[in-house]
């Protein structure tokens, strides 16, 4: 995945948001990190399929995702549950949905993976040796952070 | 002046709805009964909604593109082939262009982005219910 991907992917990604968790999301400082700083307390991991390595990382603590989850399926919860997680992973689903698409648009070739919630372990492991761009996103829901890794060749070219 | 759903019910129609989400197939369940409609079927992939479909015959068939085992327009094609009427409605957070009009060349009668507004999806449901179609959303 290219640098120049990230404008497109964060405004989607801001869009999607604001949409679904129906509040104002601002976006924080974009910073390069290394792979023990993408997981959260809840950490959904979606891959590109065309590219080796490559992927979108959406991670919050436990308080943002029960937020979300009240959000999104308007009704109150005390605790997080396995439909929960759910329904997070169709969030990050929509938003690296609606950033490939943008991409696609503007003439790359991306396909998405079904995305998977992964423990903390894994997604070390997942993206162990990569750059990870990390975009925080600050809602009233809580902070979510959203991580595109960088593990492709950086050769991907336009197709039309 | 906005539609609600409920205004302007169609009569009752049964619905398969195909993704890997329980979130979004509950989502999109509550736009059906809204509507009058009744779940008869839920698929977590395509491979299950080519089954769940050849079973149930429902009159309206609701698809996710990114599934597991097999995807929403691989799925959709198989329908198909099966039967020609089928009326099948893509619901994918893939919403670029190329993707929505392989869906609608393959046969979808329409294409709904992700996220959606429940009384768009509904009216679009509705206008495919009744035999309308070839747009995307």
């Amino acid at each position: 995945m290219r640098f120049d991907f990230i404008e497109p992917f964060v405004l989607s990604t801001m869009g999607v948001l604001d949409k679904v968790v129906r509040c104002a999301v601002t976006q924080g400082t974009i910073s390069l990190v290394n792979d023990k700083a993408v997981a959260g307390d809840i950490t959904i991991i979606i891959h590109l399929e065309n590219y080796p390595r490559s992927g979108i990382i959406v991670s919050m603590d436990n308080t943002t995702a029960l937020n979300i989850c009240r959000t999104m399926n308007s009704e109150s919860l005390d605790t997080l549950s396995p439909f929960s997680g759910d329904t997070l992973a169709e969030l990050a689903n929509m938003i690296a949905g609606n950033a490939v698409s943008a991409l696609n648009d503007l003439g790359f070739t991306f396909k998405v993976s079904p995305p998977y919630l992964a423990s903390a372990a894994c997604i070390v492991q997942e993206v162990s040796g990569s750059e990870i761009l990390q975009v925080p996103l600050y809602t009233t829901c809580g902070e979510i952070t959203v991580n595109a890794i960088l593990g492709g060749n950086g050769n991907e070219d336009r197709q039309h | 002046m906005e539609q609600s759903p409920v205004d302007n019910e169609v009569s009752a129609f049964r619905c398969l709805v195909a993704d890997d989400s329980e979130f979004a197939r509950k989502n999109i369940g509550k736009i059906i009964a809204s509507l009058g409609g009744t779940i008869i079927g839920e698929a977590n992939n395509g491979d299950e909604a080519v089954i769940l479909y050849d079973t149930l015959r429902p009159d309206l068939v609701l698809m996710d593109v990114t599934m597991p085992e097999l995807d929403g327009v691989s799925a959709l094609r198989m329908i198909l082939a099966m039967d020609e009427a089928a009326k099948v409605i893509i619901v994918s957070a893939m919403g670029h262009k190329e993707m929505i009009w392989k869906a609608l060349c393959v046969g979808a009668k329409h294409y709904i982005t992700k996220p959606y507004a429940p009384d768009y999806a509904g009216m679009i449901i509705q206008s495919v219910i009744r035999g309308n179609s070839g747009r995307a959303a």
